[in-house]
């Protein structure tokens, strides 16, 4: 592209539409000055032309009645309010529905899970001997009433002790 | 504000509530820059009917999510950029000769034939359809993109900048793709160049 600015943009003018009368004398005064530009510019020019003598494809004469058609059997296939708007949510509401679903399930498994343990648990308790015979604390009381041995006692039976080993030879 | 809106825009809200005389009124206007658009990328009459009454069937379908700040000319020729983008691809996956391309040999767009057949015997209007034969494969050779860009080039109701939105890019990637694909035809077409076999028509240059 041409660094001049101002020639520039009037080939990116001409690039869109014909130059006005005040455009293209300005871009002559340009070329005057830079007749280097002026081989592509004459090639700039007529290629616009061409361009701008492409004919338009032909439009069928019932083309808007056409439209109009298609859109009249659009409007009364498509239901319209709530109805249109719960087909537009539809498929989010699925993903939602999915999402939560899923989120229950895992949920529920885990739950499940978490009794199992339990259960397993319980039922080791219940298989272990239990530690003391019933029968073995019927005779709790008589124990427990009998005289506990004090300090006195075992410093009488050491020095006793003692004694009998002073004794032996 | 309704009033500071461009005129196609209160039309759409207006077609935004179901009114079809509205949408009547934008269909007429559009309906011709919008064929050939399509015509212009597709270079088939028929697809590029189909295409287009989808187009508008489109803009119906898709009046509730338009949104007023946009303007609606940028807004229609990119769901019509969309539509050629697919059936291009569609076409590119399930390649197949079309009937359009079957009745007219020469590669003149259909559209023009049945003109030109009634003329021919001038010389004149022969040299014509032998020009706009060459410029008409030239176009075609274009890449897609470079195409489009050089299509909407000539749709004088749009800007630069909005080329640049319907074409999905930059302000200056889209003048370059416009520069490239003028490079392209001018050195293809170069002989009717110089020799100025294509008279000039309209406008001062």
């Amino acid at each position: 592209m041409k660094s001049d600015p101002v020639y520039q943009q009037l080939q990116e003018t001409l690039w869109r539409r014909p130059l006005t009368a005040q455009e293209a004398a300005a871009r002559r005064a340009y070329l005057a000055q830079h007749p280097e530009l002026q081989a592509d510019a004459a090639a700039e020019a007529a290629l616009s032309a061409i361009l701008a003598q492409q004919p338009s494809a032909a439009m069928p004469s019932n083309f808007t009645a056409r439209v109009l058609r298609v859109v009249a059997a659009e409007r009364q296939s498509s239901p319209p309010g709530w109805r249109s708007a719960w087909r537009r949510w539809r498929p989010r509401l699925a993903i939602a529905a999915t999402v939560l679903a899923t989120g229950w399930v895992v949920q529920q498994q885990r739950l499940k899970h978490q009794q199992q343990a339990l259960a397993l648990a319980a039922q080791e308790m219940i298989r272990t001997p239990a530690l003391t015979d019933p029968q073995t604390l019927a005779d709790f009381e008589i124990i427990r009433q009998l005289p506990q041995p004090t300090v006195v006692a075992d410093e009488k039976l050491l020095a006793l002790s003692d004694e009998l080993l002073a004794l032996t030879p | 504000m309704p009033g500071d809106l461009d005129p196609d825009a209160v039309l759409m809200l207006r077609v935004k509530r179901g009114d079809t005389a509205a949408f009547s009124v934008l269909v007429e206007k559009y309906k011709q820059p919008v064929l050939n658009l399509a015509w212009r990328l597709l270079t088939d009459q028929t697809e590029a009917e189909d295409l287009a009454q989808n187009v508008f069937v489109q803009v119906w379908k898709s009046a509730g999510r338009y949104q007023a700040t946009a303007k609606f000319s940028t807004w229609l020729f990119t769901i019509t950029r969309n539509l050629c983008w697919n059936e291009i691809r569609r076409r590119a996956r399930h390649p197949a000769e079309s009937l359009e391309q079957a009745r007219a040999p020469d590669g003149a767009p259909g559209g023009s034939q049945i003109k030109d057949r009634a003329q021919a015997g001038v010389p004149e209007q022969l040299l014509r359809r032998e020009l706009e034969r060459k410029v008409t494969e030239a176009l075609a050779d274009l890449p897609a993109k470079q195409r489009l860009a050089l299509a909407l080039c000539q749709q004088e109701e749009l800007s630069y900048d909005e080329i640049a939105t319907v074409l999905g890019c930059s302000l200056s990637a889209t003048k370059s793709l416009i520069f490239r694909a003028r490079e392209t035809l001018k050195a293809r077409l170069k002989p009717y160049l110089q020799t100025g076999a294509w008279p000039e028509k309209t406008g001062q240059l």
